[in-house]
């Protein structure tokens, strides 16, 4: 048999010993201060040993077992919660017996629960963390396609300046509002800082229509005549005409069939 | 009516997901969804551990109740995202992680839709998170707030590495300490200028409303 005589604070507070039970499973005897009496090879096997059952606790599980093993109570059943011997790695799940023999003593049986439990909370786990990554990974792809489309959305309106008097701005893709913006104050300030007498916006390469779009469009028209520069479209499209037409934004501005009309107009 | 959180605890419980989505929904008419948070959704998680710890549930029962309590967030979170996503105020940006070993998570999954709905850009990376990955996105996203979780006093010395490591970043950025630590101890040691503790996400809310300038000040 082996004796191990724990001390605390100079006062002997419990002797605890290994016995060879009959039971070939992780066993205690604790008396109602929960201090360890004996224990099984078993129990050794299964946790770091101490003196006292409540020190082998993960904290959840203290005052569980504070409220459910009582002499009160002969005979309980419960699941706790076993801190693990490397300290901070996850707790190990027991189900665990506990019967009063008297007023002072009980047994306790610790069995730690079957591998299937902790595999499916591993699975679980593991499932959580791939689509956490997942996730992770969308946004980051998510991120980059914004920035991109915003890139693209300001290259999509290049300020040309054709002669000293004229520049031409050619319109990529479709017009939309999140375009308009981005390439808006662009715009203006290429229109001040040139201090051209007419813009030319071409629309030979827009593709669709968007409603608030067009309805941004002519706010960006309107600014520029208000900075006393003339503003003519270039190369409205018979559809696109149509469906100018049905927003009701028509522009109170000069339109050209094509650009090549626009040019010998406006550079000679 | 009373006790709403244990209903939801049962449903969650048994379960039933659905039944969950429309309790939290028919509550939505009527609460903010900090609400539903703070008063229903996490007292119905701390419920589940008061019934475990009564020795009335067992472990598994928890795992499902986790599981959906989680699917019943995502789908919160979901609806909201979606009607605000145009809502990009200033574009403030936060990240949010549980520190190493750390399992716990559903408190920070809800600091993130909070932020979410005040129309910051959130990433969300998970618990259990080692430091050095989580300093390497942090470098790389530079957010204004790092929001640090951890439940179990044990993890004290790890969410003090994190903060201590975060805190020298050169531009800054606000920390805050949440989770259930932060209701078990006090944690005065750890507050400095830059460094906040949370107690639940009323405290959250109840700190960029008075000190909101103060958190992304610095680091703009």
């Amino acid at each position: 048999m082996i004796y191990h005589v724990y001390t605390i604070k100079g006062e002997k507070r419990s002797l605890m010993r290994q016995v060879e039970h009959f039971f070939p499973l992780p066993f205690i005897r604790i008396d109602k201060h929960y201090n360890i009496q004996c224990y099984s090879p078993e129990m050794a096997e299964l946790t770091r040993l101490s003196a006292n059952l409540l020190d082998l606790l993960d904290e959840g599980s203290i005052s569980k077992v504070q409220k459910g093993i009582i002499p009160s109570v002969p005979k309980t059943k419960m699941e706790v919660n076993l801190n693990a011997v490397d300290y901070g790695d996850a707790p190990i799940l027991i189900d665990l017996f506990a019967n009063w023999i008297n007023d002072l003593q009980a047994d306790i049986i610790l069995m730690e629960k079957g591998e299937g439990i902790r595999g499916i909370s591993d699975s679980l786990q593991q499932l959580r963390t791939r689509l956490q990554a997942t996730n992770f990974e969308l946004l980051e792809e998510k991120d980059k396609l914004q920035k991109s489309i915003e890139i693209n959305n300001r290259l999509s309106a290049p300020f040309i300046e054709l002669t000293e008097e004229t520049a031409l701005i050619p319109l990529f893709g479709d017009i939309s509002v999140e375009k308009l913006y981005a390439i808006e104050s662009n715009t203006l300030d290429a229109v001040q800082q040139t201090g051209i007498d007419c813009v030319l916006f071409d629309f030979t390469a827009v593709g669709e229509l968007n409603g608030d779009g067009v309805h941004v469009l002519q706010k960006l028209v309107q600014s520029i005549i208000y900075m006393g520069v003339e503003v003519a479209v270039v190369g409205i499209k018979p559809s696109q005409a149509k469906r100018i037409n049905e927003l009701g934004a028509s522009m109170d501005i000069r339109h050209i069939g094509s650009l090549q009309q626009a040019i010998k107009q406006f550079c000679n | 009516m009373e006790n709403r959180h244990e209903q939801l605890a049962e449903l969650f419980l048994q379960g039933r997901e659905d039944e969950a989505v429309a309790f939290i929904d028919e509550l939505l008419n009527e609460h903010p969804r900090l609400y539903l948070y703070e008063d229903i959704i996490t007292p119905a998680m701390y419920h589940v551990g008061v019934l475990w710890e009564t020795n009335e549930i067992t472990v598994a029962d928890e795992h499902l109740a986790t599981a959906i309590c989680d699917y019943v967030v995502s789908r919160l979170d979901d609806r909201f995202t979606e009607k605000e996503s145009n809502n990009d105020k200033a574009g403030n940006k936060v990240l949010l992680l549980g520190v190493e070993k750390e399992q716990h998570y559903l408190g920070l999954k809800m600091v993130a839709g909070f932020y979410r709905e005040m129309g910051w850009h959130v990433r969300y990376l998970g618990p259990n998170l080692p430091i050095d990955h989580a300093i390497d996105q942090i470098n790389r996203w530079r957010p204004d707030v790092i929001g640090i979780s951890a439940a179990l006093s044990y993890r004290l010395p790890a969410v003090k590495q994190f903060a201590h490591r975060f805190s020298q970043l050169e531009w800054k950025p606000a920390i805050l300490i949440g989770g259930r630590i932060t209701r078990k101890f006090d944690l005065l040691d750890f507050i400095s200028d830059r460094i906040y503790v949370i107690r639940g996400l009323n405290d959250l809310s109840r700190l960029h409303n008075q000190r909101g300038e103060e958190i992304i000040d610095e680091t703009s």
